[in-house]
């Protein structure tokens, strides 16, 4: 965890107060004169009986019915990991970055061929991701291509829980899907109603931008129901699906995953439901949804805004570049969009490590993300001023023209600053004689070095044979 | 003719008032329908693809020059003979089913049109049914498919061998694309054709009808 709520924290918003309550009004309005659409029967009835109007599949939603759901979700969670220990703490202005274990994509880190996804990329990247210091959870998408697409996203969630022990986040919008996934999560707690004490399982839900929620939000109901906490993040993409202006994709943003929030509230009043979204802009020439443009961190960053105004947690997006190797490009992209991220207090930031806008998973994008992780944590320690910080007494002790290296105050602080693992801070002479190596190459061998060495905690036996006969059910459909 | 020269800035500046201005006066002034397609509304356009290539316009100047130059051409249209009228092909476009993205298909059939090819848009979520029954009806020279989906991209396979089925494949040419979508993809499933953005999409539609 980052936490940037100390008082010598650096940080930044992007949006005044004033301007957070002139898109919250803008956001009333769009629920309750526009509406949203609502695919799933459940979701109008569940409104209907709140007061809201149902105009065919439409939905419009009263601003006092959407202001009072909102009271009732809870501003700060505890996400846990496998072992039943405290992983997250999602709220106020905590950090935690999490990668991303599949994608059509990835850079295979020991030939560095751009090839599909496989379950086997799945296990390797969990357990990367288990191991690095700065990686607090991983995200699921269900994309690997060599099982058949109905079981994708079960046999990356085994593959992953079998690999790590951190929270997991799983996108997923079919019910017999989700019902795999949960029979696996309550064999792993040893019960129901231990995982809904205990949650390791985040779920991932998408309104589809503009204004629609699809069939997807049955999974939001049943695991709010469950106990288990909800992401609610739509895409809007400026100038696309969303209005070119960032107002505009703001407000649309805020009321696609506000409008989630309220149906969750209803269902369940208090239920951990996490504000979010994935604002960017189309880019006008190639078309591609952007994730390197600065309007991302910009637009996130106001979303975040918009998510201490609600007093809710925040879903964020950083670490991923539309270059489509481990370049300068992506090193400025993926840098200011993590430190952006942090400086206003976003709580749960996905994407680490994605290159090409979020088509390839690169193990050594993941790495340089975790190192960014640490530099941004030193970063946002801030400057603490006192008298032992002051060193008034050290500084009149050595005087004009002496040195500080061998004061007994250096010695007693200079583990304080920055140490990188990996980032290039040799003398020329001596790297010469050592080798050099750019950067994307030393984090390549590292990944390699940590699959060949990294063994995480392990499932309980009778828990794993239980979730490979699971396996053999989904086949056999 | 500097006339036809207007016609072609106001398609290239994206005003489609003034394109249909430009066109009803051409039309009162007894110039011939075909040369105000071809010399004022295609020519403008055509420096709209170039354009749009080099970088030097975008796709909202692109849709808006499309548009003017599509309003212009409805005023021209009725003073066409058949022959013309019947334009340079038929495609059909959709998205398949099970998947809802519109954008790229949207663009990719606003080019198409842009280039005077006449385009049947299904929408989204379109089944193999549905496209086959749009071959009968419409007989186009291209079928052209979209998905932004790995899961959804097989369905590309189903309405090929749909198109089998009822013996209409080898009347058409099928071009696909979207995010996931590769060329070893559309070898893999038998299309004629994969194209990775929009415009090289149009470009590909004009090659494959020769």
């Amino acid at each position: 965890m980052i936490d940037g709520s100390k008082v010598n924290s650096p940080s930044f918003r992007v949006l005044s107060e004033e301007q957070c309550e002139r898109i919250h009004r803008a956001t009333l309005k769009v629920l309750e004169t526009v509406g949203v659409k609502v695919e799933l029967p459940e979701g109008r009835e569940i409104l209907r009986k709140a007061g809201a109007t149902v105009e065919g599949e439409i939905v419009k939603i009263p601003k006092g019915l959407v202001e009072e759901a909102l009271k009732k979700a809870p501003s700060s969670f505890t996400v846990w990991d496998r072992l039943g220990n405290e992983a997250l703490e999602l709220g106020g202005r905590r950090s935690h970055f999490g990668g991303c274990a599949s994608c059509p994509q990835i850079l295979d880190p020991r030939t560095g061929e751009r090839r599909p996804c496989t379950r086997a990329d799945v296990a390797e990247f969990a357990r990367m991701n288990d191991y690095l210091p700065n990686m607090e959870f991983i995200m699921l998408l269900g994309q690997v291509r060599d099982v058949p697409s109905l079981i994708a996203t079960q046999v990356e969630f085994k593959e992953t829980v079998s690999n790590t022990v951190k929270p997991i986040l799983m996108c997923c919008n079919e019910m017999d899907v989700f019902e795999d996934v949960y029979e696996m999560l309550v064999a792993i707690s040893g019960g129901a109603d231990a995982l809904a004490e205990r949650p390791f399982l985040i779920v991932y839900t998408e309104p589809i931008t503009p204004l629609v929620h699809g069939y997807g939000l049955e999974v939001a109901l049943r695991s709010v129901e469950r106990g288990l906490p909800v992401v609610n993040t739509p895409m809007p993409m400026g100038g696309a699906t969303a209005p070119v202006t960032y107002a505009g994709i703001i407000t649309l943003g805020t009321a696609e995953s506000v409008s989630g929030i309220v149906m969750q509230q209803l269902v369940k009043p208090g239920a951990p439901s996490v504000f979010g979204g994935i604002p960017s802009a189309m880019d006008m020439l190639t078309t591609i949804y952007s994730y390197g443009t600065p309007e991302l961190p910009l637009l996130c960053s106001a979303l975040t805004d918009m998510s201490h105004y609600y007093d809710l947690p925040m879903f964020g997006t950083a670490g991923v570049s539309d270059s489509k190797f481990l370049d300068a490009q992506a090193g400025m992209e993926y840098g200011i969009s993590a430190l952006a991220s942090v400086m206003c207090g976003s709580n749960l930031i996905h994407d680490t490590g994605f290159l090409d806008h979020s088509e390839v998973l690169s193990f050594e994008g993941h790495l340089l993300m975790d190192e960014l992780a640490g530099y941004i944590r030193q970063f946002m320690k801030g400057v603490e001023v006192s008298d032992e910080t002051l060193a008034l007494d050290i500084i009149g002790r050595v005087g004009p023209g002496g040195t500080f290296v061998a004061e007994e105050h250096t010695f007693r602080h200079f583990r304080e600053l920055h140490r990188t693992k990996h980032l290039d801070r040799s003398r020329y002479q001596l790297a010469q004689m050592e080798g050099m190596k750019p950067l994307d190459q030393v984090l390549r061998e590292k990944a390699c070095e940590i699959l060949e060495s990294h063994r995480p905690a392990p499932l309980a036996a009778g828990v794993q044979s239980r979730l490979d006969q699971m396996e053999k059910k989904w086949w056999a459909r | 003719m500097a006339f036809f020269e207007e016609i072609a800035s106001a398609v290239i500046a994206g005003d489609p008032a003034k394109s249909q201005e430009l066109v009803k006066k051409a039309l009162d002034g007894g110039a011939k329908p075909l040369d105000i397609v071809d010399q004022g509304l295609m020519a403008g356009m055509n420096v709209v693809g170039e354009r749009f290539k080099r970088c030097d316009m975008f796709v909202p100047e692109v849709l808006m020059a499309a548009k003017a130059m599509n309003m212009g051409l409805d005023l021209v249209k009725p003073h066409l003979d058949s022959a013309s009228r019947a334009g340079t092909g038929t495609v059909v476009i959709g998205t398949v089913k099970g998947d809802l993205h519109d954008i790229g298909k949207n663009l990719v059939a606003m080019l198409l049109e842009s280039k005077g090819l006449n385009v049947v848009n299904l929408g989204v979520d379109v089944s193999a049914e549905t496209f086959v029954n749009a071959v009968k009806q419409h007989s186009p020279q291209i079928v052209g498919m979209s998905a932004l989906l790995t899961t959804t991209m097989l369905v590309m396979k189903d309405v090929i061998d749909a198109l089998k089925e009822a013996n209409l494949r080898d009347s058409v040419k099928v071009m696909i694309g979207g995010a996931p979508v590769t060329q070893d993809f559309a070898t893999e499933i038998g299309a004629d054709g994969y194209a990775p953005d929009a415009v090289t999409a149009t470009d590909l539609a004009k090659g494959l009808l020769g």
